[in-house]
């Protein structure tokens, strides 16, 4: 073993205690950085994947002025050479043509403003899944009050179920998140809240020229499965646009404001509502790699590819602008908790390479004395501070190892306004944790970096050394 | 053989207003294999002149010539570097490296000086069985006694094959036993190997068997002398 190794490593053990509790401290400040980052993280990367499968995907193509004015008039000519030239970029996993536009819903004497998207409705589940947002469950006053004569239910839950009416939900899990039912519990509920809501809607198939309408609206419209709905508008360039559909099935956004007009349908059904053969507003894309560089790349090929003026392509972050800064702001908040952390915890790591090095003075004139170079003190006090902030840094990350995979596999469901503030936004009331990533060796990088930092101050008084003083204490 | 020359060797300490002349004119030699006590009161200069043999203070004014080489002029690590090859040092207070073993503290300096594992281990067993702790060569310092300590550190001083060793009071921490097998060892490693020994010491003992004396005072020679 090189000697300065093993003075370092029998030295890190000559004051046990102090070892273990600086260690100790950079086991915590490691720990508790890293759960947290891992919370902040997952929460970000949750917020960043429910907005772009909820909508965007990871980037669109888009005529040019379409996400400022939504107008059909916005919409581009969808080729052959231009499907090929997206296409035929390697990262692209799947692609989504969207026409978008505004109209107005009637059933009876129920009219609301309502937004149309043509989609591919097989790719669309792809990006977006689609198909995991259709209604299977609904509260309506005949089977709230079946629920209410049951024994089964305590009379606070009787009082959730009777606020439920008119709502819709796409699993079992939502309306118990509403219902506030604990996951204990839901075996205990599950099966008879299931038999008793049940609703039966299909997902649009090819040629369909049927539509799937969001539960809110459906709600106020006072329409179901098996019923139609007609939808008025003007189409491109001017022309009336008008029709009548059948309802396929309801799907159910969580947010508020999707809940509320949304309607979809299939891309030939909607280009011919609007008159606008060919034509599409965007591209939906999914991509191989999600990284910010490499799409940021995939951004750059694909804009460069395509040439043409009338159509821009926009990563999630550029759709997205107002979350992306939200993210920015509540990170920035999290750095610096942690860098106060750190700042602590550097403290402690000052105080104890000071010390360490202190002590020894004689010890260390002595070894100059006999001929020991002065830098080679530096590297065995820089191996004992790295043995000390190791045994902490490994520590520390394997004791956030259990409850990072605790917390990745069974995320925390937020209740009360917190859950509802989060859906309001359109993001599952959840909190998971981020899995294993770089934000890991962040830490070590920077506990590291700290020990450098505090070493300097030892390594300068080092180099300063009177050998004849330090020898006489 | 001529290992040392020190020429008008000075030291002045500036302390703020006073100056403090602790060295004033030293011309002295020191030939190979000599067993030499530089003895003198508190203060006289006796340890400031031995710092400034091994290289470890600089003089104000002077020479230090050792063995052809001019100490004095030489400065940072390649001071450093001459230190570990020709000088070997005993001090007062043992100052072996309480991390290390008895063997691993002499064999120290000859991993600074590069020498393979066989040639440490050899030399270093050879050193400690010739300063009678060849039993005790993997104890840690403080398992062993202040005399046990100092012999280990009159081995490491003799690990690099220095041109001489300088001990300063080495045996000011010792009971006599210890002193009487401490200067035994050294006696007899100057006679058999002809090693250059010199000492600063108050001890009579160590007087007792200097074959030289140089006495100092108020950082001069006052005396010098050669036993028969």
């Amino acid at each position: 073993m090189n000697e300065n190794i093993k003075i370092a490593w029998r030295n890190v053990w000559r004051n046990k205690r102090r070892t273990i509790i600086t260690a100790s401290s950079i086991f915590f400040a490691v720990f508790f950085a890293v759960v947290l980052r891992s919370f902040q993280l997952g929460s970000y990367d949750h917020w960043t994947k429910n907005v772009i499968r909820a909508y965007t995907g990871y980037a669109q193509v888009q005529h040019i002025d379409f996400w400022d004015d939504r107008s059909i008039e916005n919409t581009f000519d969808y080729s052959d050479e231009l499907h090929e030239k997206i296409q035929n970029n390697e990262e692209i996993e799947s692609l989504v043509p969207r026409l978008e536009g505004f109209a107005l819903g009637s059933t009876g004497d129920q009219t609301k403003g309502i937004f149309l998207i043509g989609t591919d409705a097989s790719k669309e589940n792809q990006v977006t899944k689609l198909a995991d947002k259709l209604v299977r469950y609904r509260f309506t006053e005949k089977n709230i009050q079946q629920l209410l004569v049951q024994d089964l239910f305590s009379d606070a839950l009787k009082e959730k179920i009777q606020e439920q009416k008119g709502h819709a939900y796409a699993t079992f899990e939502r309306i118990a998140l509403h219902l506030e039912i604990e996951e204990a519990d839901y075996d205990a509920y599950k099966e008879t809240l299931e038999k008793a809501t049940k609703y039966e809607g299909t997902y649009l198939q090819a040629n369909d020229d049927g539509v799937l309408v969001a539960s809110a609206l459906a709600a106020f419209l006072q329409i179901g499965v098996g019923d139609t709905i007609v939808l008025l508008g003007q189409g491109y360039q001017g022309v009336t646009a008008a029709g009548k559909y059948p309802v396929r099935g309801l799907l159910h956004f969580p947010s508020p404001d999707l809940n509320a007009r949304m309607v979809y349908t299939n891309l030939q059904t909607a280009q011919t509502f609007f008159s606008c053969k060919n034509r599409i507003s965007s591209i939906a894309l999914n991509v191989e790699n999600t990284d910010d560089v490499s799409l940021s790349k995939t951004v750059e090929e694909l804009s460069n590819s395509i040439q043409d003026e009338e159509i821009t392509v926009k990563s999630w972050q550029d759709l997205n602008k107002e979350m992306v800064q939200q993210i920015q702001a509540d990170n920035s908040g999290g750095i610096l908790m942690l860098s106060v952390l750190y700042l602590i915890i550097g403290f402690g790591i000052f105080g104890t390479v000071l010390m360490m090095s202190t002590e020894r003075k004689r010890e260390f004139g002595v070894m100059v004395a006999v001929g020991m170079q002065k830098y080679k003190l530096n590297i065995i006090l820089m191996y004992e501070m790295f043995f000390i902030s190791s045994l902490g840094i490994i520590a520390g990350i394997l004791g956030s190892i259990p409850i990072i995979l605790y917390g990745y596999y069974n995320p925390i469901r937020l209740t009360g306004e917190m859950a509802a503030g989060m859906e309001a936004y359109g993001i599952e009331a959840v909190m998971p944790m981020m899995w294993f990533d770089t934000y890991i060796l962040n830490q070590a990088i920077v506990v590291f970096a700290l020990v450098i930092v505090s070493i300097v101050m030892p390594a300068i008084k080092i180099a300063q050394m009177n050998v004849i003083k330090a020898i006489r204490g | 053989m001529k290992v040392i020359e020190v020429k008008n060797l000075h030291k002045t300490y500036d302390e703020g207003e006073v100056k403090v002349e602790a060295v004033r004119g030293i011309d002295l030699t020191f030939e190979q294999g000599e067993f030499a006590a530089i003895v003198g009161p508190s203060g006289s200069g006796k340890t400031t002149f031995l710092n400034m043999l091994g290289g470890l203070d600089t003089p104000t004014k002077g020479e230090i010539d050792i063995d052809g080489v001019k100490v004095h002029n030489m400065k940072g690590s390649a001071l450093i570097d001459f230190r570990m090859k020709n000088i070997g040092f005993v001090f007062q207070a043992y100052n072996l490296i309480p991390v290390l073993s008895a063997k691993e503290n002499v064999e120290f300096i000859m991993r600074l000086q590069k020498m393979t594992k066989i040639e440490r281990d050899t030399r270093a067993e050879e050193l400690l069985k010739a300063v009678g702790l060849g039993d005790r060569m993997n104890s840690r310092p403080s398992k062993l006694s202040g005399g046990q300590q100092q012999r280990v550190a009159v081995a490491r001083a003799l690990a690099s094959k220095p041109k001489f060793i300088l001990a300063d009071e080495p045996t000011a921490n010792l009971d006599s036993k210890s002193t009487e097998t401490l200067l035994d060892i050294m006696e007899k490693l100057n006679k058999e190997e002809n090693i250059t020994f010199i000492f600063s010491t108050h001890d009579a003992r160590v007087v007792k068997k200097a074959r030289r004396i140089i006495t100092v005072e108020d950082g001069k020679i006052i005396s010098d002398e050669r036993k028969s």
